[in-house]
Formats: structure tokens, sequence, C-alpha cells
């Protein structure tokens, strides 16, 4: 009797410590997906503030649109082109801030008590569509990149903005998968709460 | 769905309130609810038993099959 009191102690004490555990690894993660997000917000802030500059008051800002980026080459080359791929840029840029946002999201809505929720489910699929979304649209912008610029090696930094393509289609296709799954639990869950 | 839960009709010719078959069975209710208004996806037979021995009744009581 005084021994299945303690291992039942021990076992409350052991759940206790793992949800202290998860707990603690969540609020980390929210606070790398804050940062994650602002420094987002930053760059596709100063991206379109950049560019805006560049093409409205001083055209030297395009040597240095954020972070070393150099397209100057291609803004004295066609202003048409410039504009086409700083605006891509940007878009992609602010897609990947929506695609933080969104797991940002997940964390804010995130009740451990309950997890399966249809927002939960619905965030999940949107963040897969929007990755998969990104890695094609990354894709587009790296084809029109090369066909405009060839492997010039004077654009500056511009593939890092241009970085994991295939990545994000993978990821979007493992977090759409996971997502599915998330959905079959809903229904269970579901199911399992209207079984008396 | 096909399967009509005679559950109120049980309970008025038993005379038995909610509450008190809440009470007989264990059941809580809300889910003493989900299952009369016909909103449960599955029954226990271990909760089926209790009802049906509360109500001093078959199973057939108290589920019923209609074809849409």
């Amino acid at each position: 009797m005084i021994f299945d009191a303690s291992i039942a102690l021990i076992n409350t004490q052991m759940n206790k410590n793992s949800k202290t555990r998860t707990e603690k690894i969540l609020v980390a993660m929210k606070v790398l997906i804050w940062i994650f997000f602002i420094g987002n917000c930053i760059k596709t802030g100063a991206l379109a503030y950049s560019f805006f500059i560049s093409l409205s008051i001083n055209p030297n800002a395009a040597s240095d649109l954020y972070m070393g980026l150099n397209l100057s080459e291609v803004l004295v080359r066609d202003n048409g082109h410039y504009s086409f791929m700083v605006i891509n840029l940007i878009v992609l840029s602010a897609f990947r801030t929506f695609l933080v946002y969104l797991v940002l999201k997940i964390f804010l809505t995130l009740n451990l008590k309950k997890p399966f929720s249809v927002e939960m489910a619905g965030l999940i699929k949107r963040i897969s569509i929007l990755a998969i979304s990104i890695g094609f649209v990354n894709l587009l912008v790296r084809a029109y990149v090369g066909w405009l610029l060839g492997d010039s090696p004077s654009v500056g930094y511009l593939a890092e903005y241009l970085y994991g393509s295939a990545e994000f289609i993978f990821f979007g296709i493992i977090i759409f998968i996971i997502g599915q799954v998330f959905q079959y639990g809903l229904e269970l869950q579901a199911e399992s709460e209207l079984t008396v | 769905m096909p399967i009509i839960v005679n559950l109120d009709v049980m309970m008025a010719k038993r005379k038995m309130s909610l509450n008190e078959l809440s009470e007989r069975v264990g059941l809580t209710l809300a889910n003493l609810s989900i299952l009369k208004t016909g909103k449960a996806k599955a029954v226990r037979f271990t909760t089926l038993e209790a009802i049906c021995e509360a109500l001093e009744c078959q199973p057939g009581d108290i589920l019923e099959y209609q074809a849409e």
C-alpha cells in the first residue's frame, strides 16, 4: 500500500516536472519566434523603405538596400527589372514574415489542456500552404534572377535572399502531412467527447 | 442519424428525472444531455448497462433504428 502510494507520488512528480519542462521549452520557443518575427518585420520594412528611397530620392540607395544587398548594377541597366526584382524580394520577405507570424499565433493560441482545436488545425494548414507558396515563388524569382543576371558575381548578397526554395517546399509538405494527422486527431477528440 | 435515442420516453415512463438518472448511472448531466438530445456519436456498453439497470429496461427500449 505504502509502495503504491510512493509510486503514485513519484509519477505525479514526474508529470509535474515534464509539464514544467514542456512549458519552459514553449516559452523559450515563443521568445525565439518573437525575435524572428521582429527581425523579419525590420528586414521587410527596411527593404521596402530603401527601395522607395532608391527610386524616388537617391539612386545610390540601391547599392546597399539592406545588409549589403547591392542591386545598383540592375538599376543602372533597367529601372523596370530593378523594380520587379526588388518588389519580388519584398514580397518574399513579407511572406516569410507572415509565416513566422502564423507560427507565433500557434504559440499564442496553444492550449496544452486541449491542444486539438479547429483553429490550430486551420493555422497548421495555412502554414503548410504558405511555406509551399514561398518555395515556389522563390523558385520563380531565382529563375528570373538567373535569366536576368546569369552568374554575375557583382550582385552582392542577392543569393542570401533567395535561399532554400526546395527546403521550403519540403517543409511545407511535411507540415501539411502533420496537419492531416492533426485533423484526424481533432476528429478523434470530437468523437471521444461525444462518446457517452 | 438513423439511430434514435428514446431515453426521454423511458425516463417519462419510469417517472425519473435527469438528475436522478445521472446520480444512479454515475454520468454527468452534460453527458446525459448529449445522449438524450441524440448528439452522441457512441455509447459504451457499460453506460448502456447502467442506464438499462437504472430504468429497468432493455437496450432496445432506449435505442431505435429508423431508416432515413
